[in-house]
């Protein structure tokens, strides 16, 4: 939009009775280079914009023209003529102005050649509108030109890296960050391999076999017991030593150590006292049996 | 009489503009060179009485303005505007001010192209480069300044560089960024450089340069110059620019202090091209005193709080291996005119939670969470993630550095621990036979203990028999 409000002021600059302002004339803007396949040469005329250019390897930009005074056509030397770069992407930190040299004429002329950029050119974008700045603080003041050229784009082989802005991420952790930062995430250690449940059951089959062949072979075996001679005190010890077992399988699955002491001591020494005296009852019994 | 509501709410927003407040002080020290008459900028100084600061005047050779005394800060404030002053009083010295800088002093510098080369070797602790006078050093803007005037600048705060990746701009208000141009007569322009801590507020506008006021001898052109960079030129050639050191202390440079006299206060001006503006100085100055002077974009944590997300959501001193966690970070900022903390009025999107053992393991982006916020009178923030499987002393860390606002640091610390040993899952399907095993033993020694207690008579008869 800025190109097109300057553009419209132009042809008032070039008229022959235009009002004081500065102006140009014999303006030229030419392309060379060593194998002369993108030599081209553009005169000024701010009726016929330029096309947009590019700038290769090995290339030079020349660009002259002499500042006048637009009403009397004289050579003027301006306090300012300056060529700004302006970086297309409105990133103004990446913005370049050069200055045009001017002879006392008013002859001024600028090149650019790409062999030997300038530093500020380098670590640019390589895209920028090119606008022709000139000015004059002389009296009778006179009005100053904004001159835009052409968009002009430096081939990425001329470029390097662009330099850090100061409000770019710290170039070494643990300084302050001025923008977000890259997300983390820490990476976890892969969960223990555990073994299927498959597996495991045939290792529980496996382990309770000896309960089949005991089972299988219970009948041979028959063992003599007589459950009816079981005396009370034999059936309490009994119960007792169930009961002992009882609580250990619960201390096993859900009990502290500080819960099932308590409990155990008390029943073990309940099975100790049944014990010794279903025991006794026994002797007695095989002593008068004898 | 009762009046109706929307006059006495434009009565109390007249009152809250009159009564703003800084959140450090509003005890200002007001340092005027010789050559400055205190009487041209007298708007300017009952525009700060108005907002509730005491000004005291004092001349830069007066032994009289210490800046600390017994250890304490004397002022909240320094508005310096002596420029081209070549020695100061040891109590005004440059050594002294950053001593009292450090120790909390905000700082507002107003200068002129008669920069002294002591004040531009002191701006330099600043990173903010300025020519040399010899050279000339006048800010010149052709393109954008008033009518036959090229050395009074015009300035759109429009175009201001600062901040296009924050939600709003900390310095400028809203209504000054969409009103009409500041001007800047005799402005000095510089190149700030790159420290993070500083950042520019305005630039020069597009095509101006830095030279001598009149003649060709100091201008950037000439004959037999060429293709050399301009630095100071455009936008980048600063005409405002602020720093913040990491202890919150405000310093702002202002290129030029005419900018801030009666003659273009809120004054009807002409441009080149013959467009009247009225200034925004007036509405400039206010919103830079109020950043400098910590009324706006003051932030401050209110709470930070973790807690465990397994087992109920129990604020816990510490965490085990692979434990989901939360956390809540709260923040307001001060309003000057109510002399409190409010919630954020324009919240951040982009906190970051890092969880940290000298690097951090986990940095998840904070979300805003709306319905604590309004709960709470603050603006929350949360995050939840699962802790590290290393175990050791963490650190929840929440840090907000951005230009303009308060930096933000909150540290919180936590232990992660491997689990106990009664934390283990307590039975594993790979178990089975040891389970089948040890439940084989316990019923074999009851059935063993039954088939031996209930051995029958009938042996032992047949024994006799």
């Amino acid at each position: 939009m800025r190109l097109s409000a300057a553009l419209a002021f132009l042809p008032l600059l070039f008229a022959r009775e235009a009002p004081a302002s500065l102006g140009i004339k014999q303006g030229k803007l030419s392309l060379s280079s060593p194998d002369g396949l993108s030599d081209a040469s553009y005169t000024l005329d701010p009726l016929q914009p330029l096309p947009p250019l590019t700038l290769a390897e090995q290339t030079t930009l020349k660009l002259s023209f002499t500042v006048i005074d637009a009403s009397t056509g004289a050579g003027v030397i301006p306090d300012q003529a300056h060529l700004l770069f302006e970086d297309t992407t409105g990133d103004e930190s990446r913005d370049v102005t050069v200055s045009v040299g001017v002879k006392s004429s008013g002859r001024a002329s600028f090149t650019l050649n790409t062999a030997k950029l300038p530093a500020a050119l380098i670590h640019t974008r390589g895209t920028s509108n090119l606008t022709l700045f000139l000015s004059s603080l002389a009296s009778p003041p006179l009005r100053p030109l904004a001159y835009p050229l052409t968009a002009l784009t430096l081939s990425p082989s001329l470029l390097k890296p662009l330099n850090r802005r100061r409000h770019d991420l710290p170039p070494r952790a643990g300084e302050p960050a001025f923008a977000p930062q890259e997300e983390l995430a820490h990476t976890f250690k892969k969960e223990e391999k555990s073994v299927g449940v498959i597996i495991s059951l045939l290792g529980l089959g496996i382990t309770l076999t000896p309960w089949v062949v005991l089972l299988g072979l219970i009948s041979s075996i028959r063992p003599q017991t007589n459950p009816s001679a079981l005396s009370s005190t034999s059936s309490l010890f009994f119960i007792s030593l169930i009961a002992l077992e009882i609580l250990i399988g619960v201390y096993w699955v859900g009990l502290k150590l500080y819960q099932l002491l308590p409990a155990f001591i008390g029943l073990a020494g309940v099975s100790a006292y049944l014990g010794k005296v279903a025991m006794s009852g026994l002797r007695e019994k095989r002593l008068k049996g004898q | 009489m009762r009046l109706p509501i929307p006059t006495l709410a434009l009565i109390a927003s007249i009152l809250s503009v009159v009564t703003a407040k800084s959140s450090t002080g509003d005890r200002v020290l007001v340092v005027l060179e010789s050559g400055i008459e205190k009487g041209d900028y007298s708007k300017f100084w009952k525009s700060l009485e108005a907002r509730g600061y005491s000004l005291t005047f004092k001349s830069p050779k007066d032994d009289t303005a210490e800046l600390i005394k017994y250890g304490e800060r004397k002022y909240d404030h320094l508005i310096m505007y002596a420029p081209g002053q070549k020695t100061f009083s040891p109590a005004l010295s440059p050594q002294s001010i950053l001593h009292a800088q450090l120790d909390g002093l905000n700082t507002l510098y107003l200068l002129s192209p008669s920069l002294s080369p002591l004040n531009r070797d002191t701006f330099r602790e600043y990173d903010l480069e300025f020519t040399d006078s010899s050279a000339g050093n006048t800010l010149i803007s052709p393109f954008s300044s008033l009518a036959s005037d090229p050395s009074s600048p015009l300035i759109f705060p429009a175009h201001s560089p600062l901040l296009s990746s924050s939600p709003a701009n900390p310095v400028l208000s809203p209504s000054t960024l969409s009103g009409g141009p500041i001007v800047f007569p005799e402005a000095i322009s510089h190149f700030a450089g790159e420290t993070p801590y500083g950042f520019p507020i305005l630039g020069a506008p597009r095509g101006s340069y830095v030279g001598g006021s009149g003649g060709n001898s100091n201008s950037t052109a000439g004959e037999g110059r060429k293709g050399g960079e301009v630095v100071l030129a455009g936008k980048m050639a600063g005409v405002v620019s602020a720093f913040q050191t990491r202890d919150n202390v405000r310093i702002g440079f202002v290129g030029s202090g005419k900018a801030l006299s009666d003659k273009v206060w809120e004054a009807s001006v002409e441009d080149q091209e013959g467009v009247t503006h009225r200034t925004a100085n007036a509405a400039f100055a206010q919103d830079l005193t109020s950043w400098v002077f910590q009324e706006t974009g003051v932030l401050r944590v209110e709470c930070a709080t973790h807690w465990s997300k397994t087992g109920g959501e129990v604020e816990k001193a510490e965490y085990r291996k692979n434990e989901e966690v939360a956390y809540s970070v709260s923040i307001t900022q001060y309003s000057p005119s109510s002399g409190t903390y409010i919630p954020l009025v324009t919240p951040p999107s982009d906190l970051q939670l890092e969880f940290t053992m000298l690097d951090p393991f986990v940095r998840t982006p904070l979300i805003l969470n709306s319905t604590a916020s309004s709960a709470q009178g603050s603006t929350t923030y949360s995050a939840s993630f699962r802790a590290p499987d290393r175990h050791g002393v963490f650190k929840f860390v929440v840090e907000y550095w951005r230009p303009g606002y308060t930096y933000l640091r909150s540290s919180t610390t936590t232990a992660v621990v491997p689990l106990r040993h009664d934390e283990h899952k307590r039975f594993i399907t790979g178990a089975y036979p040891f389970y089948g095993a040890t439940v084989s033993v316990s019923v074999a020694f009851v059935l063993f203990c039954g088939m031996w207690l209930g051995m029958g008579e009938e042996r032992g008869r047949k024994k006799a028999e």
